[in-house]
């Protein structure tokens, strides 16, 4: 028979669950229309916050803005004639691992996301399948964004299948404030899918350095 | 309405129970992207009537089951196999039911899924969406999977509407070698010739124990 104690902590577990995929569900939400001030507001408040996106990867919070794709939208007003164009960015997040450490006060979770982008004004329509893994803690009494790495899979022209090679290269893409690229994985007919890019996470009871997404 | 502590656990069981199984068919997802084998074996059960049904037909117990991910599929340390390889199943639309006894648990997912295919040595891209759906059980202190069936719903090259792919028939599937006749009474494909299955699968009701012949590829 478990304790009061032990079924309040289970409980916790299951509701910490519950909040990181609201948590994870309301940036798409708001990515979906480039709500992207709400979205720092998920990020926890230490300086260690990492954002690792394909065109590069960003520590701190003056980073993590300036090295994000709606800051330059609206910076630049050709950008933001487009945004008025109709622009919309789905991302939706399926197939969770979510993962409470036992000491409730860090988790880890990836996604397998199918998606899609237009920009209406630009005749642009692009599908973008990838792949989500964050590390979050549990901070002020909320969950937090702590990490999130982008593992993409494809992201192609409509008119093109995922067979072929996007020629697209977002390492060009320099933005104030990226610090460094990691190599990430696209799919094309020569290529083979990474075995850790992301590992789902295993149950775990406090958080230690090396987890890194799983990557090896 | 009162809940005795003991009513409370069982509730607190069954919740963390759902949870689990939630992980654990997202983990079994993840790990087929790179074709994992054995890391999928080792989330699967051990218990004889272990298997996986595809619509093609039934792989039974951890033979079957081992055969179909390494031999019918292409190996993780096959790395030929997989150049070019893509199997990417993204799960939604859950519906969870774990027993009473907390000793199993049922569950059925739609899949939008991509993959590909070889034809003529370079890959083929499909759209392949399925109903998958699994059974689960507690087994040496964790949750595993016991049953797994597959059900296409959409299957279709890339440069094809779905509404001229030809009929599905299992001629198509004649490279795979199951053990045994699917248990699904009908090869649904997206065709004028055929009519939507109805129970295909029939998702999970609240239960108490589970009833063998009632798994999924029963």
């Amino acid at each position: 028979m478990m304790t009061y104690e032990e079924m309040y902590h289970a409980y916790q577990k299951l509701e910490a669950a519950d909040q990181i995929r609201n948590l994870v569900s309301n940036y798409c939400f708001e990515h979906n229309c480039a709500l992207q001030m709400r979205y720092y507001r998920n990020w926890s408040k230490r300086e260690d916050i990492r954002h690792e996106m394909p065109w590069g990867n960003t520590t701190g919070h003056r980073n993590l803005e300036y090295n994000n794709p709606w800051h330059d939208v609206v910076r630049h007003p050709d950008d933001a004639e487009n945004m008025k164009g109709g622009a919309m960015f789905i991302h939706s997040t399926t197939t969770p691992v979510i993962e409470v450490a036992d000491d409730l006060k860090t988790a880890r979770a990836v996604f397998l996301s199918p998606g899609f982008e237009g920009i209406a004004a630009k005749k642009m329509g692009t599908w973008a399948n990838s792949k989500y893994a964050y590390e979050f803690l549990f901070e002020d009494g909320e969950w937090k964004v702590w990490k999130c790495r982008i593992f993409p899979v494809f992201r192609n022209d409509y008119f093109d299948d995922f067979g072929a090679v996007a020629e697209e290269d977002m390492t060009k893409k320099k933005r104030v404030g990226m610090e460094d690229f990691h190599d990430f994985f696209r799919y094309g007919p020569d290529v083979i899918m990474p075995r850790n890019e992301p590992d789902p996470p295993r149950p775990y009871d406090t958080w230690e350095p090396g987890w890194n997404f799983g990557t090896d | 309405m009162e809940v005795t502590p003991f009513e409370l656990e069982r509730l607190l069981e069954k919740k963390m129970a759902e949870r689990a199984v939630q992980n654990l068919i997202g983990r079994f997802c993840h790990l087929n992207t790179a074709r994992r084998d054995q890391d999928i074996l080792d989330i699967w059960s051990k218990a004889p009537d272990a298997r996986i049904e595809q619509p093609w037909g039934v792989y039974d117990g951890t033979e079957g089951v081992r055969r179909f991910f390494t031999e019918e599929m292409p190996a993780h340390d096959d790395l030929e196999a997989r150049r070019g390889d893509l199997s990417v199943d993204c799960l939604s639309t859950a519906v969870i039911e774990v027993a009473t006894d907390v000793k199993t648990a049922r569950g059925a997912w739609f899949s939008q899924g991509i993959r590909t295919d070889k034809k003529d040595g370079e890959p083929l891209c499909r759209w392949y969406w399925t109903k998958l759906a699994a059974d689960f059980i507690y087994e040496d202190g964790t949750w595993k999977i016991w049953h797994m069936a597959v059900f296409p719903l959409l299957e279709a090259d890339y440069e094809t509407p779905w509404y001229e792919m030809p009929k599905l028939t299992q001629e198509a599937f004649a490279k795979y070698k199951a053990d045994r006749a699917p248990t699904a009474r009908y090869l649904w494909s997206f065709h004028e010739d055929n009519n939507y299955p109805l129970g295909h699968p029939a998702t999970p009701k609240p239960y108490d124990n589970f009833d063998l012949e009632v798994g999924y590829g029963y």
